[in-house]
C-alpha cells in the first residue's frame, strides 16, 4: 500500500486557505452590519455563523480545486 | 380582563358579593349573603322521582344536609327498584311512598324536588304548590304547552317558589360570560349556534324478562312522554341562549327525523332549527344522536369575539399583536436575501388574489378557573334551598326555565308541521 506523506508546508497552505475564508467571513459579516444596521456586538455573536460560511467556503474550494487539477493533469497526459 | 379562579364556596359567598353578578342575577344574593341567613330552622325536603337524575339529586341533598341544614324526610317513586335504592340511599330514615299525592300530605316538608319523567311534571308540580308546598323540578318544565302554562299561573298564584332545573345559571363560567356581554367584551352578539352530538341509542336496557316497562323506562323515546332531543338536551341550550341575548325569540324554524336509529322510537333522533329573535340575530340549533365527533357546545358569536361556553373558553376577533420577535443577526438577513434572489423567479402555485378564510388563528383565554369538582347541579340545589328558607321566589329565575321549555316546545311543533312557529298570545307571560 502506498503511504501518502503531508508536508508541512501543505498543511501550512491549507491554514492559510482557512484563514483568509475566514477573514472574508468576517467582512462579509462586517458588510451585513453595516447595511442591515444591527449591533455591532454580532462580530462576538455571529462567529458560529462565521464558522460556517468558513466550512462552506473551504468546502467550495477544495472541490474547485479537485476539478482544476483534474482539468490540468489530463491536459499535460 | 384578568382571569379568576373561583370555588363553590367562594362564589357562592364573598367572592360574589357586591359584584355585578349579584345586580344582574338576584338569585345570588340569598347565597352570597350568607351571614344574613337563618340556618337554625331545618328544611325538610321530599323528592318526587328518584331514577338516575333523582338519585344524583338525592346524593347532592345529603351532601348539602349538615351545611345548609336540611333533612331529605320523603322520598317516592312508583318503579321499585329505585323505591328501594332511595330508601337504602337515606339510610331508611325517610318516609317512602310509591304515590305522590301521600308525599304531599306530609304537613311539614317545606320543599319537593320532582325528577319524574317529563309527562308527569305538570300535575305534580301544580299539586304540590297548590299544597303550599315549594318545588324544585327537573327541566324540561311539561310535555304540553298548556301544561307549561298551567304550571306558570299556579306559580304566580300560589307566590310559592318553582325553580326549573337549568343549572347552567349556578355555573360561573356561565355568569362570567353573561358579564362579559354586557361590559360589551364580544360587542354586539349577532349569531349564536349550540348543538349537542351523541353517538348512542339513548336506551337505557329492560330487566330480563320485563319488556312491558319498555315505555316506562324508555319513556324519553316516546312522544306521549317526551320530545326526545328538544326536551331533555336542546332546552338547556335554548335556556342559555336566551338569558345571553337577554331576550326570547319571536319565531322557529327546523326539520327533524329519525335518520339512524330506527328501532321503533317516535322522537325524532336528530334535529336542526333556526330561533329568530327581533334584533335579526339567529340561534342556530341541531342536535343529533349518530356522531358525538363535536360533541356539546355553545358558540356565542359578536363582532369583537367569541365564547365557547363547555370548553371555557373566549377568543378575540382582533387579538392583541403578539410583540415584534427581534430581528436576527445581520450575516442572517444577508444570506436569506442571497437565497431570496436566487429563488425569486419561483413561480407562484396558486393565484394570490384567493386567500381561504380559515378560522382565526389563536388559543384564546379561559373563561375562568374552576375548582375542579365544582357541580352546578349541586349550587343550583343550594340556591333552591336559600330561596325556600327566604319563602318566596327569586325574581327572573322561573322565567328562565319557562321560555327555555315554551321554545323547546315550540321548535318541536315547528319541526311537525314544516312551518315557522311564533309565540301564541295565550303563552305570553303578562
Amino acid at each position: 500500500m502506498k503511504d501518502i506523506v503531508i508536508k508541512w508546508r501543505h498543511i501550512k497552505r491549507e491554514i492559510v486557505i482557512i484563514l483568509l475564508f475566514y477573514i472574508i467571513a468576517n467582512f462579509v459579516n462586517v458588510i451585513s452590519i453595516l447595511v442591515y444596521k444591527t449591533s455591532w456586538d454580532e462580530l462576538i455573536t455571529s462567529q458560529k455563523y462565521i464558522l460556517y460560511i468558513t466550512e462552506w467556503l473551504y468546502i467550495i474550494s477544495i472541490f474547485v480545486r479537485f476539478i482544476y487539477f483534474g482539468i490540468r493533469y489530463f491536459i499535460k497526459k | 380582563m384578568k382571569t379568576i379562579r373561583i370555588s363553590r364556596r367562594d362564589f357562592m359567598g364573598k367572592a360574589l358579593a357586591g359584584s355585578a353578578l349579584l345586580m344582574a342575577y338576584p338569585w345570588f344574593n340569598a347565597l352570597a349573603d350568607k351571614s344574613s341567613t337563618d340556618y337554625s330552622k331545618k328544611v325538610k325536603v321530599g323528592i318526587i322521582g328518584v331514577g338516575s337524575r333523582g338519585s344524583l339529586l338525592l346524593h347532592y341533598l345529603n351532601e348539602l344536609s349538615e351545611e345548609i341544614n336540611i333533612e331529605v324526610v320523603a322520598v317516592c317513586d312508583n318503579y321499585e327498584p329505585h323505591y328501594q335504592r332511595a330508601i337504602k340511599n337515606t339510610g331508611g330514615k325517610a318516609k317512602a311512598f310509591y304515590d305522590y299525592r301521600k308525599l304531599i300530605e306530609i304537613p311539614d316538608i317545606d320543599a319537593v324536588v320532582i325528577a319524574v319523567p317529563l309527562h308527569e311534571h305538570a300535575h305534580i308540580a301544580i299539586d304540590l304548590l297548590n299544597a303550599g308546598k315549594h318545588v324544585f323540578c327537573e327541566k324540561a318544565m311539561a310535555r304540553h304547552l298548556e301544561d307549561v302554562k298551567r304550571m306558570a299561573d299556579t306559580f304566580y298564584s300560589t307566590g310559592k317558589v318553582l325553580q326549573i332545573g337549568h343549572q347552567r345559571m349556578f355555573d360561573p363560567r356561565y355568569l362570567k360570560a353573561v358579564e362579559l356581554i354586557n361590559a360589551g367584551e364580544i360587542g354586539k352578539i349577532t349569531q349564536i349556534r349550540a348543538f349537542w352530538h351523541r353517538n348512542n341509542d339513548w336506551r337505557r336496557p329492560l330487566p330480563e324478562g320485563r319488556t312491558d316497562l319498555e315505555r316506562k323506562i324508555n319513556w324519553r323515546l316516546y312522544r306521549e312522554y317526551s320530545c326526545g332531543l328538544m326536551t331533555e338536551l336542546a332546552s338547556h341550550q335554548i335556556q342559555v341562549a336566551n338569558w345571553f341575548k337577554g331576550k326570547t325569540p319571536v319565531s322557529v324554524m327546523g326539520k327533524g327525523s329519525i335518520n339512524y336509529w330506527k328501532d321503533g322510537r317516535e322522537v325524532y333522533d336528530n334535529v336542526a332549527l333556526i330561533y329568530s329573535y327581533d334584533d335579526g340575530t339567529q340561534f342556530i340549533y341541531d342536535s343529533m344522536t349518530s356522531n358525538r365527533h363535536y360533541g356539546l357546545e355553545e358558540q356565542i358569536m359578536g363582532d369583537e369575539g367569541t365564547l365557547e361556553m363547555e370548553v371555557n373558553r373566549r377568543y378575540w376577533e382582533h387579538p392583541p399583536p403578539k410583540p415584534e420577535p427581534p430581528p436576527p443577526p445581520g450575516i442572517v438577513q444577508l444570506m436569506k436575501d442571497i437565497e431570496g434572489g436566487i429563488f425569486s423567479d419561483a413561480i407562484p402555485l396558486t393565484n394570490s388574489s384567493w386567500i381561504p378564510e380559515l378560522k382565526v388563528e389563536g388559543d384564546g383565554k379561559k373563561i375562568v378557573n374552576r375548582e375542579k369538582g365544582f357541580d352546578e347541579s349541586k349550587a343550583q340545589l343550594e340556591g333552591f334551598i336559600a330561596s325556600v328558607r327566604k319563602g318566596e321566589p327569586t325574581k327572573g329565575l322561573f322565567e328562565q326555565g319557562y321560555w327555555a321549555t315554551i321554545w323547546a316546545l315550540l321548535g318541536q311543533k315547528a319541526m311537525d308541521e314544516q312551518r315557522i312557529i311564533e309565540l301564541p298570545n295565550e303563552l305570553k307571560l303578562i
